[in-house]
């Protein structure tokens, strides 16, 4: 197994473009790989020269870079990033103006809100093809899964509800209540609570999964908008667009504190460690550094215009945000807090939720 | 004939959405340009000038400043522009770039009648040349965010809104620069 995790470290540093050839090699090796792991695990430690083989195959299949799913609102697009090559490698047609993006990691699909055509599109996250398109009928904006990727969320902007959509018969949704303009949404890492921000009732709805009944409605900041939650998942990170500010909110005790941002926060992202606090400040082109700890924002780097989708990429240890006023993707080395790429996107990007895609 | 101004100002109401408009859940992008034969430093002095919006845009009859507190409980600057056509906008000075002459600002619908939201424009003047550019761009949303909105308040209607208002208003900018004045 050492030797496995070896070859994953080393050959993890070589990226390999999905083409038919990978996908074929992909089939017949995972295949193996399965029967591997049905082995016991006697077999595989009689490493002979075949089973190196195979493992170096796994390994080089299985490990693709972490990949970023970025909304184009403005030309009805999803553009995948390889974060590691720093690359757009494939722009998907969805629905009609897409903002949100939600990740099924197991499912290997990736589930993308389409605000104009009222639907959810779904990518297959292998193929980076679009398998269907579901209606909903609401304008689908915060979209967000259940931790066993069963239950898809999708709140509806026009009004005060969230649907509740079976990933395995999409046709099967229920909706249920939230605040006024529900927005950001996010899943509590017990998968017992689902978090709505609702932007025009300026509160976070506490959902209980099981039942879709509200659990509590905790007042924040003026127009929360998105949030994310801390590694430990202990912490609710909101973002208060009019107030300026970031609420932390504790997901048991629902105790918050506040923390103060660049102009017009819209989207947030904490590093694996939990101790940086990445702001995108929609109105002031730039990302605050906040230190969680002290709540002082340490450095305030400037990116595109009006930034929105922000996430911290773990394996390669870098920043990714959408600019939806210029059009462009900002990638940040948060060893130095500065941008070190910025790459061309379709109009308006936008990539509001959760839209990194882990390899591992 | 009070009672029937009584009935048609109720009838309007529901015209004019009383709480405050959510950002669009797809925010629209507005960008418009307009190349200036005068100095960077005269067309600033225009643009910058935030309660004396007649003096560019041929559009406004009147501008009126005042000071008070915004939502968050600090001063700010706003102002109430009324148009030649019977219009009002009005709008919070958000900053003035002196630097790097950029003026930001927002459109209040609640207060307003053109048919925009969550209007936050940024007015940029470039020095090129001999000559100038200004660009006005900023996200807006359509007035009515509900899943079906009214004809009146739709994209559509926003966008052509802002057209007209700041098409007119970069031409005459033009002119007033360019003039001897």
């Amino acid at each position: 197994m050492l030797v496995h995790t070896y070859l994953q470290c080393r050959i993890g540093n070589i990226c390999c473009q999905p083409n038919s050839y990978h996908r074929v090699l992909y089939d017949h090796v995972s295949s193996i790989c399965r029967f591997i792991t049905r082995s016991s695990t006697l077999t595989i430690l009689k490493i002979s020269s075949f089973t190196s083989f195979i493992l170096i195959l796994c390994s080089f299949t299985a490990t693709a870079g972490d990949l970023a799913y970025i909304t184009n609102q403005g030309s009805d697009t999803v553009s995948v990033l390889d974060i590691a090559q720093q690359k757009i490698t494939h722009t998907i047609n969805v629905g009609k103006a897409p903002v949100g993006v939600a990740i099924a990691r197991k499912q290997q699909r990736v589930y993308i809100s389409n605000a104009n055509s009222q639907t959810v599109s779904v990518i297959n996250s292998r193929t980076q093809q679009v398998i269907r398109e579901i209606p909903v009928n609401i304008q689908a904006v915060g979209i967000a899964l259940s931790r066993d990727e069963k239950t898809l969320y999708v709140a509806d902007w026009g009004g005060a509800q969230v649907i509740a959509v079976d990933t395995a018969q999409p046709q099967k949704q229920q909706a249920f209540k939230a605040g006024q303009t529900p927005s950001g949404m996010v899943v509590s890492a017990d998968n017992k609570k689902l978090f709505i921000a609702n932007r025009d009732s300026n509160d976070i709805t506490v959902v209980d999964t099981r039942t879709l009944q509200t659990i509590a409605q905790v007042k924040v900041g003026l127009h929360p908008f998105a949030l994310t939650l801390s590694p430990d998942g202990r912490t609710l990170f909101v973002v208060n667009v009019v107030s300026n500010t970031l609420t932390l909110l504790d997901v048991d005790s629902y105790q918050a504190s506040t923390i103060k941002t660049g102009k017009h926060p819209y989207g947030v992202a904490i590093s694996p460690d939990g101790r940086w606090a990445y702001v995108s400040n929609n109105h002031a082109e730039s990302v605050s550094v906040i230190d969680i700890a002290s709540g002082n924002t340490v450095k305030t780097i400037t990116v595109g215009d009006s930034p929105e989708g922000i996430e911290y990429d773990k394996a390669s240890h870098q920043i990714i945000v959408a600019n939806w006023g210029s059009d462009t993707v900002s990638i940040i080395d948060p060893h130095t807090n500065t941008v070190t790429h910025t790459l061309d996107s379709p109009k308006l990007c936008r990539s509001f939720g959760q839209f990194i895609l882990e390899a591992k | 004939m009070k009672k029937i101004l009584g009935v048609i100002a109720v009838s309007l109401l529901p015209l004019v959405p009383l709480t405050a408009a959510a950002h669009g859940a797809a925010a629209l992008r507005f960008e418009k340009s307009v190349t200036i034969k005068a100095p960077a430093a005269k067309v600033w002095a225009l643009v910058k000038d935030f309660g004396n919006e007649q003096a560019w845009h041929a559009g406004v009859e009147s501008t009126k400043t005042e000071q008070k507190k915004d939502e968050n409980g600090d001063e700010a600057t706003y102002r109430t522009v009324k148009l030649k056509n019977g219009g009002t906008m009005y709008e919070k000075l958000r900053s003035v770039d002196d630097a790097g002459m950029r003026l930001k600002y927002e459109y209040v619908l609640e207060k307003s009648t053109l048919q925009f939201s969550n209007f936050y424009p940024m007015i940029t003047v470039t020095a090129k040349g001999n000559e100038t550019e200004v660009t006005v761009k900023g996200s807006y949303t359509r007035a009515d965010s509900s899943n079906i909105p009214k004809p009146e308040q739709n994209d559509d209607a926003a966008t052509k809104a802002l057209d007209d208002f700041f098409g007119q208003g970069l031409d005459s900018l033009k002119k007033a620069a360019e003039s001897g004045k």
